[in-house]
């Protein structure tokens, strides 16, 4: 039989986006679309049907990114993962959780928990700093642990014990009893920085938190090469680079794989900024190992990176000084920018679409709706009747000083991002905005390498499956 | 309210954009007219336009120059609190004002220059260089804090570099940043506030609180469409607790924010609606050398709730169960110098329409977060239990939120410290709600199965290996009757 032909795949799923791009031999199959309404497998197997092969004889090599779970980060995690923490500290994670809303605000509340607090489980054991054993654990304590979680059906449980990193004996007997008796048993190991329990107990409880819908997306992405009995491996961008096989503790660590994959390709004087459809994010070659997640610091290797303060799906509400602001909600994509023709509330996005900006941008083609685009414009007019504006004549007139607005603080935020010295404009909307940002920041070593059209991101997934690429840690 | 304001717009996200890494810091004129304030005390409020004051009448500070100032009488707050002035690049001659935080330790001193290091306004680096000797003599102080250098020249080379970038920027003509767009985002801001007062009712009230230390706060508000008046006269001397009187005015102000509870921009906007006069010689208004730790950290957040209940009494619909707003602070001193400093956070009061948060402070959003582990690596202690001190908010409709219980045992022999407030004095409930627990502080002696309670708000006592402290942080107040 002929050596099977290699079909290389890179695939990234972001908030609401997926980008694929697919090659084989001299052919590249490239697409964008709004994944929430297809699945990653229906999208795969369209993909390889257009390739004129016989599937019989292929391998696949896919890499995958993965940062989808950031959108599910606005709500609670899996309700039904039990948290099994040291006596005296039930409620530590959550306490330690920063309050939300205006500051000096009676109405300041935390959010909802990690941890569901009907599944917070005590359980009486301690170890000091030294590794010394202050309580011992009792097999009749897990054994009492044990019987209310199988009452409950619960099958998830976050390990969270004092000096279980230093000292992990309690952490592994615990652990081995529960994995015993058929439980998926979380444990988070420390990943540099400072020690701090709750930083990674909270790592902890979201890779058990997100564990069931990153393995439905896995398991999705894999069905059609199983279906069709195609050999492939399948390996998945974390912040340690490409991994196989996902360990329990790793999951949170797709959250920032993709950046990880990118930025690792640059040198070290190169900064990213990626200008997605969904968000506006600086990427740098410099570490840390903190996320600042809603629920507050979680431990986590990762590249540095900020969101800009402008972001485009940010709403254009009624703000401190005038009636017509940037806000600091964002829309999303669901339902999105009104050009979407799902939602009224106006947005950045829906500026740059009414100046017909985004109509050759991937993956909007099918998305932004006339009818949107003319309810948008409705409420620019609704504006203007009001507005004591010299000069502005109709609503694209004022459509475009927005925008000019609009690039103005967008010019003046990234003249504010730190150094380092080269930064290189990536994705989606890089196109549509990184010719007018490069002129405006002329005295900056500003890189735009249209080639890979916004692809960038998904690039740096495949291209790692053939070339030599030099990664710098 | 006009439709597009996109020049006043610009100069606002520019000043987001300047001071969004410094949880506490500012843009001001050099005659302190605050253009943009970010805050995580209360004190802050009221405080750092007076340290853009007195920096500037004593420093020439020309662009390069960076003074630094932490002195409660020069308009610093807690001596842990370092103020660093900058001027701004462009030809608008404003100022940037960064206020980062040291570790703090629990004071009982009975004169300022025993509490900490404290500085007046000193050159701290002049055309970008940092003035060495200046930092090395500070360093050299017994009471300076620990990694005051490090820190310090951080912030400013982080300072200064965030205003190379800006100088760059507002070289460009930007037709943003110019005197009549400076003035049109004041005025705006001033009549933003102004509308809300407008809707809101106006009246008059007069208040008076009971310290546990024994002062009395007496105050006479008045509020309407065109501000908010506040007069202090009729409270007492000071006991134990003293704030300068820019602190009073951040209290206030602070007050005045939480009763407006919406999220809003911090400028002169705002602060030149609110009058307030604390007399000389009363507790909120202390001279050199009265020590102001106390002050500056329960004597601040109790007069802010004191002012939110009075606001509240004006305007019923927003009334506020009380808070415990003094949070209950320790400090162990160990043989070999170690000292560690913890402070634990009660419950809030309960609203119309929630139930007050446990264990949280809406006085103070510090981003520090103490760590279990890290405590036990670095101080002979075991922390045996942090946890929800269930049943100690007040009752009502909506409960108080709840203290917290912390325990520790130690390991090596050391003094205990303590200063807790809300023993006596406890937070009010609000239309029948009740208040809840109050503080206290016992200790369990090794061997021995009955806990002591302390009997006094402040003191300090000796402890051996295996004795175990108990600190319980007062529960907030409810909201509501409950019903049977």
């Amino acid at each position: 039989m002929a050596e099977p032909l290699n079909i290389q795949i890179g695939l990234y799923i972001s908030e609401s986006f997926g980008e694929l791009i697919l090659k084989f031999e001299k052919n590249e199959v490239i697409k964008r679309w709004f994944w929430p309404s297809t699945k990653p497998s229906l999208v795969l197997k369209e993909a390889l049907k257009t390739l004129d092969v016989d599937l019989t004889n292929v391998k696949v090599d896919l890499n995958l990114g993965l940062r989808f779970f950031e959108k599910v980060f606005d709500r609670r995690l899996s309700g039904n993962v039990a948290q099994i923490v040291t006596s005296g500290f039930e409620n530590w994670v959550y306490l330690r959780q920063p309050l939300e809303g205006p500051a000096f605000s009676p109405s300041s509340q935390r959010r909802a928990p990690l941890a569901n607090p009907d599944l917070v489980f005590p359980l009486n054991e301690r170890m000091n700093s030294e590794g010394q054993v202050i309580h011992p654990i009792l097999e009749s304590d897990l054994e009492a642990i044990s019987a209310k979680l199988k009452l409950m059906k619960v099958e998830k449980i976050a390990l969270n014990l004092m000096h279980g990193n230093r000292h992990p004996a309690h952490q592994n007997l615990a652990a081995e009893y529960f994995k015993a008796q058929g439980f998926s048993v979380f444990v988070a190991n420390h990943r540099g920085g400072r020690e701090d329990e709750v930083q990674r107990w909270r790592r902890n409880l979201m890779n058990a938190g997100m564990s069931g819908t990153i393995e439905d997306t896995i398991n999705d992405i894999k069905s059609p090469f199983l279906e069709q009995n195609i050999p492939f491996t399948l390996k998945i961008a974390t912040t340690s680079g490409l991994i196989e096989s996902l360990e329990k503790d790793q999951y949170l660590d797709t959250l920032m794989g993709p950046w990880h994959q990118i930025i690792s390709q640059k040198n070290k004087e190169t900064a990213i900024l990626y200008l997605g459809l969904e968000k506006f994010i600086w990427i740098s070659n410099e570490k840390t190992t903190a996320w600042n997640s809603p629920w507050g610091p979680v431990n986590m290797q990762t590249p540095k990176v900020r969101y800009l303060r402008l972001q485009p799906t940010l709403r254009l509400d009624s703000g401190w000084l005038s009636e017509v602001e940037m806000s600091f909600h964002e829309e999303g994509f669901e339902p999105g920018p009104m050009c979407l023709g799902r939602s009224v509330k106006p947005t950045v996005f829906d500026v740059w679409a009414a100046t017909a900006e985004l109509k050759k941008t991937m993956g909007l083609e099918t998305l932004i709706s006339q009818t949107g685009q003319t309810r948008f414009l409705d409420i620019v007019k609704v504006w203007l009747r009001s507005a004591k504006k010299i000069g502005a004549k109709d609503e694209l007139s004022q459509v475009k000083e927005l925008r000019e607005s609009i690039m103005d603080q967008l010019a003046v935020e990234i003249d504010l991002l730190p150094e380092p010295i080269n930064l290189e404009l990536v994705g989606p909307l890089a196109a549509t905005l990184g010719p007018e940002l490069k002129k405006r920041l002329n005295h900056k070593k500003i890189e735009l390498n249209q080639k890979e059209k916004g692809f960038e991101i998904t690039r740096s997934l495949v291209s790692t499956l053939n070339e030599e690429v030099s990664i710098e840690n | 309210m006009k439709r597009f304001q996109l020049k006043t717009n610009q100069l606002k996200e520019f000043f987001y954009l300047l001071t969004q890494d410094f949880p506490s810091s500012g843009v001001f004129s050099r005659d302190g007219l605050c253009y943009f304030l970010r805050y995580e005390l209360s004190g802050d409020l009221g405080t750092m336009g007076v340290a853009t004051q007195s920096v500037v009448k004593y420093l020439p500070l020309k662009w390069g120059d960076v003074a630094l100032v932490n002195d409660p009488y020069s308009g610093g707050t807690l001596l842990s609190q370092m103020t660093l002035v900058t001027p701004l690049p462009g030809n608008l001659d404003l100022l940037f004002l960064v206020r980062i935080g040291f570790k703090h330790a629990l004071s009982m001193a009975q004169n300022i220059e025993e509490e900490g290091l404290r500085i007046p306004p000193m050159p701290i680096a002049e055309n970008f260089r940092t003035n060495s000797e200046l930092m090395s003599a500070m360093e050299a102080h017994p009471l300076c804090p620990q990694g005051f250098r490090q820190k310090i020249q951080d912030t400013v080379l982080q300072m200064q570099t965030l205003l190379a970038r800006t100088e760059k920027i507002l070289g460009q003509n930007q037709s943003w940043f110019t005197k009549p767009t400076l003035k049109e985002f004041l005025k705006l801001s001033e009549n933003r506030v102004l509308k809300i007062l407008n809707d809101l009712p106006s009246g008059d009230v007069e208040i008076e609180t009971h310290l546990d230390q024994g002062e009395v706060l007496h105050a006479r508000l008045e509020i309407n469409e065109k501000g908010l008046k506040v007069d202090f006269g009729g409270t007492s001397p000071s006991k134990r607790v003293c704030l300068t009187d820019s602190a009073t005015h951040g209290a206030v102000l602070s007050a005045l924010l939480a009763y407006l509870n919406q999220d809003m921009i911090i400028n002169a906007g705002l602060f030149q609606l609110v009058e307030v006069h604390a007399p000389l010689g009363c507790f909120l208004n202390a001279k050199y050398p009265s020590p102001t730790y106390k002050g500056m950290t329960d004597g601040v957040a109790l007069v802010a709730a004191t002012i939110l209940k009075a606001l509240t009494a004006i305007n019923p619909l927003s009334e506020i169960a009380g808070s415990s707003s003094a949070n209950s602070k320790i400090e162990l001193k160990f043989e070999d110098g170690r000292r560690f400093f913890d402070f634990t956070l009660g419950g809030t009061g309960a609203t119309k329409e929630t139930a007050g948060v446990t264990g949280a402070s809406f006085w103070v959003r510090s981003k520090l977060e103490s760590s279990v582990e890290e405590i036990e690596r670095l101080y002979p202690m075991l922390v045996c239990g942090i946890n929800i001190r269930s049943g100690s908010g007040g009752k009502g409709v909506h409960p108080g939120g709840d203290g917290l219980i912390k325990v520790y045992e130690i390991t090596a022999p050391a003094t205990l410290t303590w200063s807790i407030e809300h023993t006596k004095s406890l937070a009010e409930g609000c239309k029948g709600g009740k208040p809840g627990l109050p503080s206290e502080i016992s200790v369990q002696l090794h061997g021995q199965k009955e806990k002591r309670k302390m009997a006094s708000n402040e003191g300090a006592m000796n402890l051996m290996p295996g004795d175990k402290i108990f600190v319980s942080s007062a529960g907030g107040a409810g909201w509501g009757l409950e019903k049977n």
